[in-house]
């Protein structure tokens, strides 16, 4: 049976897919510009690379499943150790919690990201306005050629593995679309950062300028509501792994096929 | 909408750290420079006497090093040194001399170190018996002393200079004024003048006129 994915679900996915790495991004003076170009030359590559023959594509999809799903669990294990909470407990209650996630079927998750995109943007940017009054202009660099496009081709593979959620939509349009919507949102937080924190060495440098912001003297613990909308992106992620493991393990391994609204 | 929230709940519960966990917060610390290397007065608040009142406990540690240091306190509570309540670290003058630039940079990695607390230098006066000086008003000395210098900070009279700031601008080897905590003659402590610190370490004192 065919599955109905509205547009606006699929963006919503492929913002949360994309910014899974907003707890992870380096600090540098034109990273935020360089997240953007990424972003929007990825968006390009997306529609040429969904033109590939299918069995290409499924296999490409299928070892991009299991690396990102490695690559999550790998670097939310150490976050966690280095927030010193059970890393181990914490990386089984989010498998548990993507495994459950991904049961109800891709398109369920496709329908299901749409509200957690609305809430997890706009924490996001409640996170990013109440640090506005401290941001440090004179921290922000003038990009120089070389260094600038070897820090955009950096970041093309993580923008680009929107392949996997592409895919399963069967379209490009509105998961370019949520590529570039993640990527301002990367570019946005990645700012945010350098503004405040400039470019000096932090182990978590969004995490540690989401700590920043402060509203009275009840809600100082923001980074905690941060690092939570992330490690739920993060969890969208693996449950988008999982979906395609599903999928094309109940296809005998074709993935599922969807229609999809623009 | 229930699979949303047993997720969110999920995702949440491991980053809430700050649990009931430690009973004893650290709310300022007073850091010395040593022959043997560092030593620290940790104010810890007690919130568990009888009459609900919070009670202030000092904890001393020694160490060869910062993380040697840290170690040693957190040794001494059994694991418990909770840091993340800290607003307020006075630096003493034998630090403050040797200079702040390692301090700075092991406090802003530490994961339970807030990167707005406040570094100010004791003057005239060991920095743990600064610490440790009745409060105006308030019976946690280290609160009282935090409460204070953001007054003084919101009002314009001293620099915003959290500890983020004094980190960057030490990296960038920037001049800066941190300002000064004294013994008043009726053994309280208050601000006042600024320590100026060159190239990471203490290059002098100004009076609050400049």
């Amino acid at each position: 049976m065919d599955k109905h994915i509205f547009s606006r679900w699929q963006v919503s996915l492929c913002a949360l897919f994309v910014l899974a790495d907003g707890l992870y991004l380096p600090l540098s003076g034109t990273g935020w510009l360089a997240l953007l170009c990424a972003a929007a030359v990825s968006a390009a590559l997306l529609f040429l690379l969904l033109r590939l023959p299918r069995t290409l594509l499924d296999a490409a999809c299928a070892l991009l499943a299991l690396l990102l799903t490695l690559r999550s669990v790998h670097r939310l294990f150490f976050f966690w150790q280095y927030e010193g909470t059970g890393a181990a407990l914490a990386v089984l209650l989010l498998l548990l919690t993507a495994w459950l996630l991904s049961r109800r079927g891709a398109d369920c998750l496709f329908m299901w990201s749409f509200p957690v995109l609305v809430t997890a943007a706009v924490l996001l940017l409640l996170s990013a306005a109440v640090t506005v009054p401290d941001w440090e202009f004179s921290y922000l660099e003038a990009p120089t050629p070389l260094p600038f496009l070897r820090e955009t081709a950096q970041l093309l593979p993580g923008f680009l593995a929107v392949l996997l959620p592409a895919h399963l939509a069967g379209s490009a349009k509105a998961p370019a679309k949520g590529l570039l919507l993640g990527g301002a949102l990367l570019a946005l937080l990645s700012l945010r950062g350098l503004l405040l924190l400039g470019t000096a060495g932090y182990a978590y440098p969004m995490y540690a300028a989401a700590g920043l912001a402060a509203v009275g003297d009840l809600l100082k613990r923001c980074e905690v509501v941060f690092a939570a909308v992330l490690v739920l992106c993060d969890c969208t992620r693996v449950a988008v792994c999982f979906s395609f493991a599903r999928s094309a393990a109940g296809k005998g391994g074709k993935v599922l096929k969807t229609t999809s609204y623009e | 909408m229930k699979r949303l929230s047993v997720m969110l709940i999920c995702c949440i519960l491991p980053l809430c750290g700050c649990s009931a966990e430690s009973p004893l917060p650290v709310s300022a610390a007073a850091v010395s420079r040593t022959a043997e290397g560092y030593a620290m007065t940790a104010e810890l608040i007690r919130q568990d006497s009888l009459d609900g009142d919070a009670t202030p406990v000092y904890l001393t540690a020694e160490g060869e090093n910062l993380p040697a240091l840290f170690e040693d306190a957190n040794h001494k509570l059994g694991g418990h040194f909770y840091f993340s309540h800290a607003e307020t670290v006075l630096v003493d003058i034998s630090l403050a001399k040797d200079g702040i630039g390692d301090l700075a940079a092991y406090l802003v990695e530490r994961p339970d170190a807030r990167l707005t607390l406040r570094l100010v230098v004791a003057r005239g006066a060991p920095a743990e018996e600064l610490l440790q000086l009745d409060a105006l008003g308030e019976n946690i000395p280290g609160v009282a002393l935090y409460e204070l210098l953001e007054g003084l900070t919101q009002r314009g009279d001293l620099p915003d200079l959290p500890l983020y700031k004094v980190q960057n601008a030490l990296r960038q080897r920037e001049t800066i004024l941190l300002p000064c905590l004294y013994r008043t003659v009726d053994e309280h402590a208050a601000a006042g003048g600024f320590a100026v610190i060159e190239n990471g370490a203490l290059a002098g004192f100004v009076s609050e006129e400049m």
